[in-house]
């Protein structure tokens, strides 16, 4: 690069140049813990410069997941079924915003660097908290992938991104000859803290599950779902820098 | 810290920290997919694409995209991405002809990541 600013790690592999002209991610708002379920974070369907990460309460251990409740989609958790399910009796989030949506400090301190176009590529101040992606992974079609947080992060510091935990719970409680019926579809994360941070663990789980009885949130995959193959799905998971 | 630069705000949270090639989001966006064929005359699966130009991208492992719809997941239809040389298909995979039909306005939200 002929100016800028560009920094290589210790291999000499860029990490970060001014090159890169497109906005960056940050946390502006303080975190926002809500006791109970169904905690109701205001999401807005398809932005493209705000991004919902959930997680349980700290030191908490559940099952995070949006449920669409007829007129938004909140934390899960409205309906028995989804407690008795798994869902997380309170949660913590945040919104991820991309900067060029952000208002820089007009004065103060730290760095500001500009893009050719003279809007801000990256600045630090007026920002609450960084982001780093831990983790983009794939999870199959009626399987799940878990995550161990072996590097010993705070755990409390570790969300999902929740546009990737969509569920619908379909239930019907059946009556005279007609059974029960339980439906899962979608994606759910659950969130396992041991009390040690290094082997907490976070379970991500994608499929179909249908039957005539209660679907907890570690239910066997219909083993018979032959479009499971169709149904790869990505997710991402990070920590919020402290 | 060993390399890379990190600057705090002034409670002592991190507020930039580069020190690793982590990854990033480099682009985020909504398509609309024309599914008008989609029928119960169908075959399926069957999916229906939308390519979006994304400069630079390849399919060589550094490029991931996380997609989601704007209905609530249901078993009949599933989205995902295809990277390919410079741009990406968004694709909505109709697994069944059952719920809904002709669907001419299939919205796709997506977030295109750097690793």
């Amino acid at each position: 690069m002929s100016y800028g600013m560009e920094v290589t790690n210790s291999s000499g592999r860029t990490v970060f140049n001014t090159d890169e002209v497109y906005p960056n991610f940050y946390v502006p708002n303080a975190v926002t813990t809500v006791n109970g379920y169904s905690a109701d974070p205001s999401f807005t369907e398809g932005s493209t410069t705000e991004i919902l990460m959930g997680r349980p309460k700290d030191n908490n251990t559940g099952t995070l997941f949006l449920e669409d409740d007829g007129t938004s989609y909140k934390f899960g958790g409205s309906q028995t079924y989804l407690q008795t399910f798994g869902a997380a009796n309170g949660v913590k989030y945040f919104y991820l915003k991309r900067q060029d949506a952000l208002t820089p400090a007009s004065s103060g301190y730290g760095i500001e660097i500009l893009k050719p176009n003279g809007t801000d590529l990256q600045f630090s101040g007026n920002i609450n908290r960084g982001f780093e992606i831990l983790l983009v992974a794939n999870v199959a079609g009626g399987s799940q992938y878990i995550f161990t947080n072996s590097d010993g992060y705070d755990f409390n510091d570790l969300f999902i991104a929740m546009t990737c935990t969509k569920l619908k719970y379909n239930y019907s409680p059946g009556g005279g000859y007609v059974p029960a019926f339980h439906g899962v579809y979608g994606m759910w994360a659950t969130f396992t803290d041991t009390g040690t941070d290094s082997t907490c663990t976070i379970t991500v789980r994608n499929g179909t599950i249908v039957t005539a009885a209660q679907i907890l949130e570690n239910h066997a995959f219909q083993s018979n779902w032959v479009l499971a193959q169709y149904n790869n799905q990505k997710f991402f998971i990070g920590r919020i820098l402290s | 810290m060993a390399y890379g630069f990190e600057i705090y705000n002034a409670s002592g949270n991190i507020t930039l920290k580069r020190t690793s090639r982590v990854p990033r989001i480099v682009q985020t966006g909504t398509v609309s997919i024309d599914a008008s064929g989609y029928s119960i005359s169908g075959s399926f699966p069957h999916t229906f694409s939308s390519n979006v130009t994304v400069s630079g991208c390849a399919d060589d492992g550094t490029w991931d995209v996380i997609t989601y719809s704007d209905e609530h997941p249901n078993g009949y239809r599933t989205n995902h991405a295809t990277i390919n040389t410079g741009s990406i298909d968004m694709n909505m995979t109709a697994l069944s002809y059952i719920y809904t039909f002709n669907i001419t306005d299939y919205k796709i939200y997506y977030y295109i990541l750097r690793t």
